[in-house]
C-alpha cells in the first residue's frame, strides 16, 4: 500500500467504512502483532492490544491529522494499548520506557533464544530495539511514536544492542564450553 | 581496557570509514563489530509471523458493535442532507429562504386575521350593505323633511340646519377615513352613530308641529 493509497484508505476509515479497516489490518497485522508480542510477552495479550488499537482507531480516526505518518499514529495507539494492558496486569513494576540501569543483564543459562533475550530487556529498550531493528522504523519515526527525542531513541537502541551483544557473547562462550 | 569508538560509531558520532580504520588496530571494537553483525543476522528470528487466525473476526465484531452503538447515539440523517448541511452556500440559501417564507407567512396571516380594530371581509360587506340601506332610507326621509324646514320658525330652522350640517360633516369625515381604511371598526361605529343621529334629527323635524 503506497502513501497515496493509504491516504485514501484512511479517508474511507473516517467515513466509517469497515472494509477500509480490514485493509489497514491486512497491511499492519504482523508488525502490530509482533511489536505487541515483544512488548507484552504473551500472544493473547498481544491480540488484545491489537484489537484495542483498532477500537481506539475507529473512535479517534477523526483526530488523525492529514499529512502525518499514519504508521506512527497507529503504533502510538498500539503502544498506549500495551501500556494499558501492562498496567492492568500489575505484574512487574511498570516503569514505562525507563532506563532500568539496575536490571540484570540477560544470562544464557536461562534464555536460549534471541526472542527471550529481547523479552528480558527494560521496556523502553525493548520497544526501541523492536521498532528500529525488527520493524525497520527510523529513529525519527520512533521518536514520534514514543513522544521522546531522537537522541533518546538512538541511546536506547544502542544500549539494547549492547546488552544483546553481551548475551550473544556469553551464549557463544557457553556453547563452546 | 575499554574503548568507546564502537559506541560512537553506533550513535552516529563517528563515520563508517573512520571506524573501519580504527577497528584494524582495536581488537575490542573489532570483536564488538563482529558480535553486532551476528546479532543483526539473528534479528530475522524476531520477524517470524505471529499466527492469530481469528483476530480479524474479533476486531470486525467489535467494530460493528461500535458502529451500531454510534448510529444509535447519532440521530439518523440521509447522507445527501448531511453533506448539504455542511455546505456553507446551502446553509446560507436555506437561511434566506427560511426568513423569506417566515415573512410571507407572517404578513399573509396578519392580513387574514382580524384584529380588535379591523373587521373581517365578510362582516365588512354585510355592514357596508346595511349602511347603504340606512343611507337610502335617510335620503328618502330627507326628501320629505327638507321642505318642512322652510315652514319652521327661524330659530328652530337655524338650529336644525346647523345640527344637520354638523352631522353631515361628521358623516363626510367618516366616509373619507373609511375610503383609506374600510375595515376600521371604530370609524364604522362613528359612521353608524352619525347616521342614527341624522335619522333621529330628521324624524324630529318631520314630527315638529
Amino acid at each position: 500500500m503506497d502513501p497515496l493509497q493509504e491516504e485514501q484508505v484512511v479517508e474511507k476509515c473516517c467515513q466509517g467504512d469497515l472494509s477500509a479497516y480490514r485493509m489497514i489490518y491486512e497491511r499492519y497485522e504482523q508488525p502490530l502483532l509482533r511489536t505487541a508480542y515483544r512488548v507484552l510477552g504473551r500472544q493473547q495479550d498481544a491480540e488484545d492490544a491489537v484489537q484495542d488499537t483498532f477500537m481506539k482507531l475507529y473512535r479517534g480516526i477523526h483526530g488523525f491529522q492529514r499529512g502525518a505518518r499514519f504508521s506512527s499514529y497507529l503504533f502510538r495507539i498500539l503502544l498506549n494499548a500495551c501500556t494499558d494492558i501492562l498496567r492492568k496486569r500489575k505484574r512487574a513494576v511498570v516503569k514505562e520506557f525507563d532506563d532500568a540501569s539496575h536490571s540484570n543483564p540477560p544470562s544464557h543459562e536461562v534464555r536460549h533464544t534471541l526472542a527471550q533475550a529481547v523479552g528480558m530487556l527494560p521496556p523502553r529498550m525493548k520497544t526501541c530495539f523492536t521498532l528500529f531493528d525488527v520493524e525497520q522504523f527510523t529513529y525519527d519515526e520512533i521518536a514520534e511514536i514514543l513522544g521522546i527525542s531522537t537522541g533518546s531513541v538512538k541511546s536506547s537502541v544502542h544500549r539494547a544492542r549492547q546488552r544483546l551483544r553481551t548475551w550473544l557473547r556469553a551464549s557463544s562462550t557457553g556453547e563452546k564450553s | 581496557m575499554k574503548c568507546n569508538r564502537f559506541r560512537d560509531y553506533e550513535l552516529g558520532k563517528m563515520d563508517a570509514e573512520a571506524f573501519v580504520h580504527h577497528s584494524r588496530e582495536c581488537a575490542l571494537c573489532r570483536e564488538e563489530a563482529v558480535l553486532d553483525a551476528r546479532l543483526m543476522e539473528r534479528v530475522h528470528e524476531l520477524q517470524d509471523p505471529v499466527h492469530a487466525p481469528h483476530l480479524w473476526t474479533r476486531i470486525e465484531a467489535g467494530l460493528q458493535e461500535e458502529k451500531r452503538s454510534r448510529d444509535l447515539r447519532r440521530p439518523h440523517r440521509a447522507p445527501v442532507f448531511r453533506n448539504l448541511f455542511f455546505n456553507p452556500w446551502f446553509a446560507s440559501a436555506a437561511a434566506i429562504i427560511l426568513v423569506g417564507v417566515s415573512l410571507m407567512l407572517f404578513f399573509s396571516l396578519a392580513e387574514s386575521t382580524p384584529s380588535k380594530g379591523h373587521l373581517a371581509q365578510k362582516v365588512l360587506k354585510r355592514i357596508e350593505s346595511r349602511e347603504h340601506d340606512y343611507i337610502s332610507a335617510i335620503e328618502e326621509l330627507e326628501k320629505n323633511v327638507r321642505p318642512k324646514l322652510t315652514d319652521m320658525d327661524f330659530e328652530m330652522m337655524a338650529l336644525y340646519r346647523e345640527r344637520l350640517e354638523t352631522i353631515d360633516t361628521q358623516i363626510e369625515r367618516c366616509r373619507r377615513a373609511l375610503e383609506l381604511n374600510p375595515a376600521n371598526a371604530h370609524i364604522r361605529h362613528y359612521m353608524l352613530a352619525a347616521l342614527q343621529d341624522k335619522k333621529m334629527t330628521l324624524t324630529q323635524i318631520r314630527d315638529y308641529q
